[in-house]
């Protein structure tokens, strides 16, 4: 079986400072991974270049046989286009250390986004998906509530 | 003050008044509109342009913020005319108005943008937005809510920066009121009227503002 | 208004160099055949000082200057109604002859040397002064009789930087007082606070108009200054032609329309110039 997630060399620097000097890592579908290093050490880092919210220089990510963030094209090395790249985001899904979410939004609206306006669902479908994952994890009653009205558990 | 003759000359005066004021309310809602719609564009390439770009704006708008609203217009009115651009004075005025209202607000949008932390557009990415997805979706409506107080300051700022198109002759308010006061020598009482009239204006405004701001406050 | 001048004087630079360029076709592009082509006269004025320019009940704009700019209007189509108005503010008078945004300006213009350094006046069509208003029934009967009061008279005046000193000169031992606007200056009058209001002539003359048989000309007038209209300069066909109409206006066919005109705004009736040798080569 081949692997879902392939990284290979892959070489960031901020500024002078590099960071990631050379990451390989292979993925099976159904593996949990974890990273553990100390801190600064580029954990999240990694985690970002993924998710393409970093640029990098060298080395290349595949996932599920896709090339992320960059292709080549006659030997040059070329990034890809911004839709096709918020295309390629929306693959994967990232929880953030400080949960991010959208304060002018519900928890519903909040979950419903990404649904609509990149996985293309039509509104009454993305709503059900929506509500269906909320109830799962025991926000159901609190799905009209904005994150500000929530506690930090349920963020 | 003549009470009794101040009433009976607004009442003789109430078409020209009128018109004044409608003037006024055109000018301002034009020079508002206009001024916001190229203030965001300002604020965007502000915070989101390349470098030469942010220099080009950031000299727009400290030019425009730092020159006083009344020569805006005459050199609107005046030196765009000796390079062939022929505006009427109303043209002028809202252009002069405009330029001044998209300085304020580019400047606010940039400060409301920048205040959004960078998290959001993370997120907004990680779930697959483009970048204008993450504007129209995420940034924008999380910007107006902290823009609308000083929107509303803006825009009455512009409602008492109309009254300077008199100068290059166009009949607001203002002129109607001296006009009005040429005629009848009751300058107290008509200058009197027409300050009670602009500060309506701007109490209408800024209530207007008020309420809009406890109708989409995030709880 | 130190940066409208400064304005002013760098767009006449401006024309004048774009002019020197095309200074070939300038004798055919006379202003006067433009105008006439247009079909209406584009005429400068202000719309806040009666008997000049003012606007009245019925939202015409009226007054003296107003006929002065009908009166060439008359002269190009035959019909004194073929103007298009641009109300100015006195601060753009010159700017606005010199960016070609009116035709010509009527505007209580007080001919000035430096004024006709940027722009060209026409000849004059009214002289002002300073004149003295007095209540019908006051005290004092005529100026004499003021200057002979010495300090117990007070004058009213609008407030200004010469105002005592412009007082002075007429009655130099009176009392000044000096009023932010025109209403307070002959109120103090009215109550008996000044004897005499000093004011412009052509003011004072349509205060008297306004309100007939209360008040009265002390019958003294200092402090020369001449009314023209301006044109934009180096146009010498157009300036001719305004000369003309206004010199015609005031000696010639047109009288009649002059003197109309000044009969409303300043309440007198001009005596019919007199017939035979012209009388401005006297």
């Amino acid at each position: 079986m081949s692997p879902i997630l392939t990284i290979s060399g892959l070489h960031k620097s901020f500024g002078k400072v590099e960071v990631l000097k050379g990451i390989d890592l292979t993925m099976q579908q159904g593996d949990v991974v974890s990273l553990i290093g100390s801190s600064g050490s580029g954990k999240t880092t990694l985690l970002r270049c993924v998710n393409l919210l970093e640029d990098f220089e060298q080395g290349s990510i595949e996932l599920a046989g896709q090339s992320i963030g960059y292709k080549q094209d006659g030997g040059q090395r070329r990034r890809l286009s911004e839709r096709e790249i918020a295309r390629q985001r929306a693959m994967t899904g990232m929880a953030f250390q400080q949960f991010n979410l959208f304060p002018h939004m519900t928890a519903l609206r909040n979950v419903m986004l990404g649904l609509i306006k990149t996985k293309k669902m039509p509104k009454d479908e993305a709503r059900a998906v929506a509500e269906k994952w909320l109830e799962r994890v025991g926000m159901g009653q609190r799905r009209d509530h904005y994150p500000g009205q929530l506690s930090g558990g349920q963020q | 003050m003549n009470f009794s003759l101040f009433l009976t000359e607004l009442w003789n005066a109430r078409l020209s008044l009128l018109s004044g004021l409608g003037d006024t309310i055109l000018i301002s809602v034009a020079s508002v509109v206009l001024g916001s719609i190229l203030g965001v564009f300002v604020g965007l390439a502000m915070t989101y342009g390349a470098k030469w770009l942010r220099f080009i704006v950031r000299l727009y708008i400290d030019f425009l913020r730092g020159t006083p609203v009344f020569v805006l217009i005459l050199a609107c009115f005046y030196i765009l005319s000796v390079v062939g651009l022929d505006l009427t004075a109303f043209q002028a005025g809202v252009l002069a108005l405009t330029l001044f209202c998209s300085s304020h607000v580019g400047e606010i949008v940039r400060g409301a943008l920048s205040a959004i932390p960078q998290g959001q557009t993370e997120a907004a990415k990680s779930i697959g937005l483009t970048f204008g997805q993450t504007f129209v979706y995420v940034l924008l409506p999380q910007a107006l809510r902290q823009i609308l107080p000083t929107w509303v300051n803006t825009a009455t700022e512009i409602v008492k920066a109309s009254t300077l198109l008199s100068i290059i002759g166009v009949v607001e308010l203002l002129l109607a009121t001296q006009q009005v006061i040429s005629r009848t020598y009751l300058s107290l009482e008509f200058y009197l009227f027409a300050g009670f009239v602009y500060f309506l204006l701007n109490f209408v405004i800024e209530q207007a503002g008020r309420a809009v701001e406890r109708r989409i406050s995030i709880p | 208004m130190t940066f409208l001048k400064t304005l002013a004087v760098a767009t006449v630079m401006t024309a004048t160099a774009v002019s020197a360029v095309g200074s070939a076709s300038a004798q055919e592009a006379s202003k006067l055949q433009e105008v006439l082509d247009r079909g209406y006269l584009i005429l400068g004025t202000g719309s806040t000082n009666p008997p000049w320019h003012f606007v009245d009940g019925d939202n015409q704009l009226k007054g003296f200057d107003v006929d002065m700019g009908r009166l060439v209007a008359k002269a190009l189509f035959g019909d004194p109604n073929k103007i298009e108005y641009v109300q100015q503010s006195g601060d753009a008078r010159i700017p606005n002859l010199v960016t070609d945004k009116v035709d010509m300006a009527c505007q209580f213009m007080t001919v000035t040397a430096e004024r006709a350094q940027q722009i060209e006046f026409t000849i004059p069509y009214y002289r002002e002064g300073v004149g003295l208003l007095l209540m019908a029934n006051g005290d004092y009967a005529d100026y004499d009789a003021l200057k002979a009061a010495g300090d117990d008279v007070t004058v009213a005046v609008l407030q200004n930087v010469y105002a005592e000193e412009m007082v002075h000169s007429a009655l130099p031992d009176a009392e000044v007082d000096q009023y932010d606007s025109v209403d307070l200056m002959y109120q103090a009058l009215n109550s008996g606070r000044a004897e005499a209001a000093a004011t412009d002539q052509s003011a004072l003359r349509w205060f008297m108009v306004q309100n007939p048989d209360r008040y009265q000309d002390a019958g003294y007038a200092w402090n020369p200054q001449s009314y023209s209209c301006g044109v934009k300069p180096g146009d010498q066909r157009w300036l001719n032609f305004v000369n003309t109409v206004l010199h015609e206006g005031m000696t010639g066919v047109e009288f009649p329309f002059y003197a109309e005109s000044f009969k409303t705004w300043f309440g007198e009736e001009l005596e019919t110039p007199k017939i035979g040798f012209p009388v401005e080569y006297k």
